[in-house]
């Protein structure tokens, strides 16, 4: 089944034009109105296998990252799913890695995440699944540039279904709606493009 | 043994173009046209590239070619999308103060017949606009379309002065439509061709924000494409209810889309909710989103009982569409309380034999007083 998501991907990215050298997105304006890059760097979250996971664990590398919760019933499966067969495109590639940091840390403990982690069938080494504080995990958020928040009934959380790409440099290069077919596509040329 | 096999391939391949074909005949037209439309781009049979340039004022987006080979009601035609940068290049804060959409032969030159525009609509990232900011709570509130142009609004601009500001490399996402309500002839190409004004940054610019407003209607989520009668109010969906249907509070299934039938009608719907208006706030463009067959629709404040704009939509006679549809645009604005209940009202009238589908939207632009504050200080890079 892979191989043929595989085949199908390259079918339909392969003969796909190079993109434009992607900007730099990670810069805020601050009070004094100037524009200030900035670098993703992490402290306080641990990953699947109870290990902590720190700014070193991104390094040189290219990375996908998203919010989830392992409860969430409407967008995060069809994301995990997307998320796999990205994995499928790069998987000979030592320096890309994904990170999928919990927004649910009360419900999603290192154990539900090695479970869930486990049952996407991608090694450890390769698809991160963090968890930290809420207050953490927010200050995380204003990093990657989005928000999460409980609904109403409480029931589920408002998040997003964006990814964000960083270079090797933990620089923000892209955000895309892997959702929509035509942005997972974006995403692809973009990590070519990077891994390169 | 080869021979075998070759049976059996040719068996499998046979099958599966047998279940294929009875699956694509059962499919909606829309289905339809999004399958056609994939399989005349992934093959090259006709151009899947979108042609982007930007000059001083505008930036162009030239769409990925058309196959119309039927008759494609609002929702149907063949469509696409793309995400797209002013200019990656740099991170220059710009204002995007006008919309145009037209339909154009694959040329690139020729104009075509707006018949052929169902809706252009251009979204952002809100987490990307907002975050910049420091605003974050206003991440997620709203669904993220800056607006969207249609058949008969195709183009309009913002009071002078008024303008939504982004940074040149932030991602912005268009996706387009086609339409053909009455060609039945052999099928013809055609290409969208949006333009968005752009003006550079000055500190005299002043800043809209964008809120969606539309009629819902209930229908029956057993029995959607049933209805309605005297005792069952079902409005019936033309569309698919997946992404075009919503739940309110106490459960009840509405949709933005819905049938109607020949005759005059009038549908209201309180849209205080959707305003979701937290301090006044000041309107100073307003534009609409109808189908054929729709007349009017008034934006109305229940608490005062009066009507605050009323777009008037023309209808050609002789053919299906709509000729002309008014937009509000004021320098001056009208305010809105967050104290006072609000409706749309739309009147239509399906003057043709056949039942047509409708849905009726405002997107409502008003003075962003959060962003033009963050505004003040700000430097150009």
């Amino acid at each position: 089944m892979k191989f043929y998501t595989v085949i199908l991907i390259l079918m339909i990215f392969g003969c796909h034009h190079s993109p434009e050298e992607l900007p730099i997105l990670s810069y805020k304006i601050n009070d004094r109105g100037d524009q200030v890059p900035y670098t993703i760097n992490y402290t306080n979250f641990k990953n699947q296998d109870n290990q902590a996971f720190t700014t070193e664990n991104i390094m040189s590398k290219i990375v996908v990252a998203n919010f989830f919760f392992t409860r969430c019933p409407s967008i995060c499966p069809p994301m995990r799913t997307e998320l796999q067969n990205i994995n499928e495109v790069f998987k000979n590639k030592n320096d890309f890695l994904m990170v999928s940091h919990t927004i649910d840390p009360k419900n999603d403990t290192v154990e539900v995440l090695y479970n869930y982690a486990k049952s996407t069938g991608v090694d450890s080494d390769r698809w991160q699944f963090i968890r930290s504080t809420t207050e953490e995990t927010k200050k995380q958020a204003e990093l990657y540039m989005t928000n999460f928040r409980p609904t109403d009934d409480e029931t589920d959380f408002y998040h997003s279904s964006y990814v964000a790409l960083l270079d090797r440099k933990q620089r923000i290069r892209g955000f895309y709606n892997i959702l929509a077919v035509e942005e997972s596509e974006r995403l692809i040329e973009d990590l070519k493009q990077l891994l390169e | 043994m080869t021979s075998k096999i070759l049976k059996y391939s040719v068996f499998v391949l046979v099958l599966l173009m047998i279940v294929g074909g009875i699956y694509y005949l059962k499919l909606p037209n829309r289905h339809k046209a999004i399958i056609k439309t994939q399989v005349y781009h992934k093959l090259g049979l006709v151009d899947d590239t979108w042609n982007i340039k930007l000059t001083d004022s505008n930036i162009a987006l030239i769409s990925p070619t058309f196959v119309i080979d039927n008759i494609y009601k609002s929702m149907e035609g063949p469509k696409a999308m793309t995400s797209f940068q002013i200019d990656p290049t740099k991170s220059d804060l710009v204002w995007l103060t006008s919309f145009e959409t037209k339909a154009m032969s694959t040329n690139e030159i020729d104009p075509l017949s707006n018949d052929y525009v169902c809706h252009t609509n251009i979204d952002f990232y809100d987490g990307e606009h907002f975050s910049r900011w420091n605003l974050n709570d206003r991440i997620g509130e709203a669904y993220p379309r800056l607006t969207s142009m249609s058949n008969g609004i195709e183009s309009y601009k913002f009071p002078e002065g008024f303008g939504f500001p982004v940074f040149t490399n932030e991602n912005l996402f268009i996706a387009t439509q086609s339409l053909n309500h009455n060609i039945e002839a052999d099928a013809f190409t055609i290409k969208h061709s949006v333009s968005l004004g752009v003006r550079a940054h000055s500190n005299t610019m002043k800043p809209l924000m964008s809120r969606t407003v539309f009629v819902m209607l209930p229908y029956n989520s057993e029995q959607p494409f049933q209805g309605p009668t005297d005792t069952n109010p079902n409005m019936c969906l033309p569309v698919d209810i997946k992404n075009h249907s919503y739940q309110d509070n106490e459960g009840n299934s509405l949709s933005g889309h819905w049938v109607i039938f020949k005759g005059k009608e009038t549908f209201k719907y309180d849209i205080t909710e959707q305003l979701h208006i937290k301090d006044s706030l000041t309107m100073h463009h307003i534009a609409v989103h109808l189908h054929p067959f729709a007349e009017t629709l008034e934006l109305r404040d229940k608490t005062k009982d009066t009507t605050l704009f009323t777009s008037i939509a023309e209808n050609y006679g002789e053919k299906i569409g709509l000729k002309k549809v008014s937009y509000f645009s004021s320098i001056n604005g009208i305010k809105l309380y967050s104290d006072h209940n609000y409706e749309l009202v739309l009147k239509t009238n399906n003057t043709s034999n056949d039942n047509q589908d409708m849905m009726a939207s405002m997107f409502l632009f008003f003075y962003d007083s959060d962003m033009a504050e963050k505004l003040l200080n700000y430097k150009k890079n």
